[in-house]
């Protein structure tokens, strides 16, 4: 037996041979070359007004402004010290957020004008600039849009106050046809500006804000025109009253019932959910923000952990009174995914405001009159409603209810959003 | 240095096997010489050259140790065009080694790497071809193997040999002994060979396997016997990839492999690196009971247990630049305007950047033509990143965050079961085989890092997502960790479980006259498998996570097979079968790496097959025809492919897909004289899609559908991948003097590619009218040019009388014209611009040009 044992033994060291992969060592580090250090305003009196060359061995020192993340930029980033501002378009994409704090060589690098506007040609990333640190971000320029400087802020990071978009309803850019949008945005003085946002900004098809306000970004020029380039839509807080008074954000004004989710909450408003099934608050209504969705929208599903719960589930509109209308209607988005059955929509005219729907109040099935439900159950998409006519409803105090009915066996996702009735 | 290195790692066993062969068993004095022909080296020269799916198809080694008059030409020839057996891939062969089925449950497919290196106790299995009465099991419509591995069946006695050869290994060195069965009952078969390369024949590959076996017998009586056997080849190959032709008439090599590129060494020079490489080892365990229960009932029952894994590399990127020498845009075609076809006119669009890459790739500036490992080092050193909002404690983490790294995808199995068969004799006429096969399989799919390339850290995320929906949540590769920091060895992207459950009966009735000979079987079967994620993706938070919905397949099939035996020396018969199968799990779920969504409308594949055989058998010609006809119905077909723009896996399903196999074999060997035979093998198919099979098209990173229930006109397409005509001719002497020589002339036909199912539909040429002068470069598939090669080989053994032992030396050469000038396959890239075909052209591999094959044995 000891021979057997000599022979496992082999086939052990055998396998243990063949147990790893070929080695290799890491390759060394490409030094960055710093030469004399200038400051970004000096490089850019050296422009000649045509192409130039750096012929000399010079470093700039920076901090990143604006990042390809989001889309808006592709293949460049701005760049400021405190002396002034330049554009960089990058060789290729990537590598460059805000808040680095970078050094780059610009030895036998071409600066060039777009418009106007000064800008290094090429940069490699991986191999002339060097990253000194991280999120060192810089405070925005607070100014005025006449006060903004062609030549000494040209691709600064600045942040104009009291500002609003002249054209409401449309959006930054036109993300269908990937083109970029220009946008005016002007001062209660009548100072102007223009909005550049790119067809591939992953805001390109949000609708202009209404309000007015703040706003961050990059200033550009083209020529003699100022223009403005958004970093990050969340630096854009337009929600204030207009310059001419009225009122901005929402959307609400005017209407009977408006509940657009935005604020995170399900109840706000006076809604209420009424949840009754087999495993607790499964399949209630909920706040969601992951699929499809611009924002939080009121979700049903009875799936969890791989299994379908059944589950009556409803969600209750405070008491609203129609009379003030001729004509009112009722418009939401809805979207539905995965097989199951359809949502209810109700109308009550005695409902109680508080009671659980299952049990108080004449509930009349308006689901059929609803002229678009989503039907397509493989994708995530809002559709809108189109108009239901409430012209029958009009009564002193309404409500509408959405019912969600999932069973043991099977249950569709639904998610509803911006459920509106105006006249 | 290198080369030492891998000598010491894979000899230093073998000189440990060596050493311990002082046991010996009772000596076999029956020991007869191998017939010439047997002494033919076993290999192959496709390996690699596709992807993973063809190299399963090669199981050319199978092929070559039959001793069909056809089947052991076509193997031996045909293989390095890619031959497959009748038309049909791996699936439909079945192959047994010591009882275990090693077919994979997931696919369905035979990879003879998982065993290779163990020729001398693989060499002579018991093969039959088409349909046939195959004892094991139920059996399909290619082939039945049965590879027998106990001592008491092999040759006794040691066997060592070393071969020296320039194909995908350079060297390989093998030792064989076998006790044979001592008095006590015992005996003892262990084998192990290496097999090695720094460099083989195509630039930037390399190999580097080992193998082992080892199988224990224990004879208790006349009636019991138990087998305990393991075995296992760990080989870790650097790939070769195939690439568009316009690489190879730029280098002027059309070996040109764009997966290596050089990189810098601690002391300077320069070391080639593949990216892609391939590191599998499958340990195969049986426990094998052999019960004689009576003079008429033989019973054998075994354990098993195949485990191990599988790995394959490949390098990821973010927010950086493609590192593929080869991508698209680096090209000198890029620069050309060719108006949407290359037969167009073509019109030069930046003159300049077109010279200097033309220039830099004829002149094979390797900073041009292969990977720069050196930049995407650089390029991860310098990423200074400070990630937040890690997990849910909201952390961050500052460090290197790498754009480059070479990820791994593992699938590792685990596959346990038990099979029962045996045959029962009800007199000398009648017998019945029947068995029973239990089987439980699972695989573990994951990505893992397997070197972050000198940076700290990556981040689980999906970029694509991120930038398309900018929302965090959505991006995620595992919601459960948001944001993930992930180091060398971790695994991030996707993780889940397949597992398939099947089990299957079968039995088979023969009846044999002194004319005739026929069997009849039946089987039955029973298939269930189901996804079970470990992650919960974020673009698919309620289809990732979890056990999905298990599917239940009933199967069941008829055979029969009746051969008459006009004279003893001419001999017909007809074989058929009808069967429905399970379809394969790989090719069931629409994107497994992310959810558990079904490929719609999957349904069983149905074979239906028969085969008319003419043997004649004379003294100084055995010959064999055969016709074959079969239809296969309802297949699932699906194919992945990494799309650079969606940064993710696109995934192609098809189902309904039917095919059609029909053709003519003619093989014979003529001894023209007592010494000089005459050899010849000759094969015409047609391999026909017979449907308009239905499409679905998903990507991994998006719910989107980009596809669903698209028809593709696929009906009378060519099936690719293989030649549907092909000839062998040979000649070889046997000298009176233990010495041959031969030569096999080879011609190839009718060789096409795959067809992309995507651009045989009306929408991918809904755009163009019908007077549009390149629709037909859309739709047309393609053919390959025919091809040949001249094979050479000889040999010469000696005997050793003194101690009864035998030295012999054989020496191959494969393609002695070296003709390199033949593609014998590839593919129409799935990724396509209907507006301009060529964008993305096809790819092509060659076959290698000249290679020898020289082995000294020596056995004893």
């Amino acid at each position: 037996m000891k021979k057997i044992q000599n022979l496992l033994l082999i086939i052990s060291v055998t396998l243990l041979y063949f147990s790893c992969n070929k080695q290799y060592d890491d390759p060394p580090v490409n030094q960055v070359p710093i030469g004399e250090v200038i400051l970004i305003s000096d490089l850019k009196d050296m422009f000649t007004g045509s192409v130039t060359l750096i012929e000399s061995n010079y470093s700039i020192f920076g901090n990143v402004t604006s990042e390809e993340t989001n889309g808006n930029f592709y293949k460049e980033v701005f760049m400021q010290d405190l002396s002034g501002a330049i554009k960089l378009k990058l060789k290729s994409s990537g590598g460059l957020y805000i808040g680095d704090s970078i050094r780059i060589n610009i030895q036998n690098v071409s600066m060039s004008e777009y418009g106007d506007l000064i800008q290094l040609e090429n940069i490699d990333v991986d191999q002339q600039v060097v990253k000194i640190a991280t999120e060192k971000f810089i405070e925005p320029y607070e100014t005025t849009i006449n006060q903004l400087s062609l030549s000494e802020d040209q691709s600064r990071l600045v942040k104009l106050n009291d500002v609003e978009f002249t054209e409401l309803g449309m959006t930054y850019a036109d993300a269908v046809n990937l083109s970029t949008g220009s946008r005016i945005l002007t001062d209660c003085n009548g100072n102007t500006v223009s909005v550049r946002t790119s067809g591939y900004a992953n805001f390109a098809s949000d609708t202009l804000p209404s309000g007015k306000g703040s706003i961050t970004g990059i200033f550009t020029i083209y020529n003699s025109e100022k223009q403005f380039v958004i970093r990050d839509i969340n630096e854009v807080q337009l929600d204030s009253s207009r310059c001419n008074g009225s009122s901005g954000g929402g959307g609400s004004g005017g209407d009977i019932l408006y509940k657009d989710f935005e604020d995170g909450s399900m109840t706000s408003g006076g809604w209420k959910n009424f949840w009754s099934g087999t495993n607790p608050n499964i399949g209630e209504w909920e706040i969601y923000t992951t699929f499809g969705v611009n924002g939080p929208v009121a979700k049903a599903s009875n799936y969890s952990n791989s299994s379908n719960y059944a589950c009556e589930s409803w969600m209750v509109s405070p008491l609203f009174d129609l009379t003030v209308a001729s004509a009112p209607y009722l418009v939401f988005d809805n979207v539905t995914r995965y097989s199951g059955n359809a949502l209810e929509l109700y109308i009550s005219y005695d409902y109680d405001g508080s009671s659980n729907p299952s049990q108080q109040g004449t509930w009349i099935d308006i689901t059929g009159y609803v002229p678009n439900w989503d039907t397509d159950d493989f994708q995530w998409d809002l559709v809108s409603s189109g108009n239901t006519d409430l012209t029958p409803f009009i009564a002193p105090s309404v409500a509408i209810a959405f019912k969600y009915i999932g069973t043991n066996s099977n249950g569709a996702t639904w998610e509803v959003d911006n459920i509106i009735i105006r006249e | 240095m290198i080369l030492n290195y891998f000598k010491s790692r894979f000899i230093f066993p073998l000189l440990l096997i060596f050493y311990f062969t002082g046991f010996k068993g009772q000596t076999d004095s029956s020991f007869v010489v191998d017939t010439v022909k047997n002494i033919i080296p076993v290999f192959t020269t496709t390996v690699d050259l596709l992807d993973n799916e063809l190299q399963s198809q090669d199981i050319s080694g199978l092929l070559q140790s039959s001793r069909d008059v056809y089947v052991n030409q076509a193997g031996f020839n045909f293989s390095a065009a890619r031959y497959r057996l009748r038309g049909y891939s791996s699936e439909n062969t079945r192959l047994f080694i010591n009882g275990i089925p090693v077919n994979d449950p997931e696919n369905g497919w035979t990879i003879w790497s998982y065993w290779g290196g163990l020729n001398d106790v693989t060499r002579y299995p018991e093969t039959s071809f088409g349909i046939t009465n195959s004892a094991a099991n139920f059996g399909s419509i290619g082939a039945y193997s049965y590879i027998s591995a106990l001592p008491s069946v092999k040759r006794t006695g040691s066997r060592v040999s070393y071969a020296s050869t320039n194909r995908s290994y350079r060297n390989r060195a093998m030792y064989t002994y076998n006790s044979g069965l001592n008095n006590n009952g015992w005996g003892f078969l262990i084998s192990g060979s290496s097999r090695w390369s720094d460099e083989g024949y195509v630039p930037g590959s390399y190999y580097s396997s080992g193998s082992y076996l080892l199988s224990i017998e224990k004879k208790f009586n006349e009636n019991h016997t138990l087998n305990f056997m393991a075995f296992g080849a760990p080989t870790v190959q650097g790939r070769q990839g195939i690439a568009v032709q316009e690489t190879y008439d730029l280098t002027g090599d059309p070996f040109y492999n764009p997966y290596w590129g050089y990189q810098t060494q601690s002391d300077g020079s320069l070391k080639k690196r593949n990216a892609r490489s391939r590191d599998n080892h499958k340990p195969y365990m049986t426990l094998g009971h052999y019960w004689k229960v009576s003079e008429k009932l033989n019973i054998q029952s075994n354990f098993y247990a195949i485990t191990g894994k599988t790995s394959n590399t490949n390098l990821n990127w973010v927010d950086a630049n493609d590192p593929r020498p080869d991508y698209y845009k680096y090209l000198p075609s890029y620069f050309v305007n060719d108006q949407g076809t290359l037969s167009g006119n073509q019109i030069i669009e930046n003159q300049e950047q077109y010279d200097n890459i033309s220039q830099q790739w004829q002149q094979n500036n390797p900073d041009y033509t292969q990977l720069n490992w050196d930049l995407m080092y650089n390029a991860n050193y310098n990423n200074l990143y400070t990630q937040n909002n890690i997990g849910n404690i909201d952390s961050s983490f500052t460090g290197r965050r790498s754009k480059y790294i070479v990820e791994e995808y593992r699938l590792d199995p685990r596959h346990y079961g038990f099979n029962t068969f045996g045959k029962y004799d009800f007199n000398e006429n009648s017998s019945l085989n029947f068995g029973l096969n239990i089987s439980n399989y699972t695989s573990r799919n994951y990505r893992k890092i397997n070197d972050l390339l000198g940076g700290d850290f990556w981040v689980d995320i999906d970029q694509f997502a991120l930038r398309d929906f900018n929302d965090l949540a959505l991006a995620q590769n595992d919601l459960q960790n948001i944001n993930n920091i992930v180091g060398n060895g971790d695994i991030f992207g996707y993780n889940y479980d397949i597992h398939v459950n099947k089990n299957e009966l079968f039995s088979t009735y023969s009846y044999n006259k002194k004319r005739i000979e026929s069997f009849i079987g039946i089987n039955a079967s029973t298939t269930t498998f189901w996804r079970d994620g470990k992650m919960q993706n974020g673009r698919f938070p309620e289809s990732s996570l979890g056990s999905s919905e298990k599917q239940n397949f009933y199967n069941y099939g008829v055979k029969f097979g009746f051969l008459y035996k006009i004279t003893g020396r001419h001999l017909l018969s007809f074989n058929g079968m009808y069967k429905t199968e399970a379809p394969y799990v790989r090719n069931a779920y629409v994107s497994p790496r992310t959810r558990d969504l079904l490929v719609p409308n999957l349904s069983s594949t149905e074979i239906i097959s028969a085969d008319l055989n003419y043997n004649i058998r004379l003294p100084f010609l055995k010959a064999r025809l055969t016709g074959f006809y079969t239809q296969i119905n309802d297949q699932t077909w699906a194919r992945s492919f990494y799309h650079d723009e969606y940064r993710t896996f696109v995934n192609y399903m098809m189902t309904n897909v039917d095919q059609i196999f029909m053709g003519i074999e003619l093989g014979f060997e003529s001894n023209i004289t007592s010494t000089v035979q005459l050899t010849g093998a000759f094969t015409i198919g047609d391999y026909l899609y017979n449907s308009r099979p239905v499409a679905t098209i998903t990507r991994d990173n998006s719910q989107e559908l980009i596809a669903l229930d698209k028809v593709v006109y696929l009906q009378n397409f060519k099936i690719g991948g293989m030649p549907q005509q092909a000839t062998s001719l040979g000649l070889k002497y046997n000298a009176p003097k233990y010495w041959y020589a031969g030569i096999n002339f080879n011609y190839f036909r009718d060789i096409y590619l795959s067809p992309n199912p995507d651009r045989r539909t009306a929408e991918a040429i809904s755009a163009y009218g019908a007077e549009y002068p390149y629709r037909d470069e859309i739709i047309d598939q393609t053919r390959l040019s025919d091809g040949n090669a001249v094979n050479l080989f000889c040999g010469k053994s000696w005997k050793i009388y003194k101690n009864d032992s035998y030295i012999r030396l054989g020496l191959n050469v494969n393609n002695l014209l070296d003709n390199t000038s033949f593609k014998t396959g590839g593919f129409e890239q799935l990724r396509y611009d209907a507006s301009d075909i060529q964008r993305f052209p096809n790819k092509y591999g060659y076959m290698y040009g000249r290679t020898y094959f020289l082995m000294l044995s020596y056995l004893f």
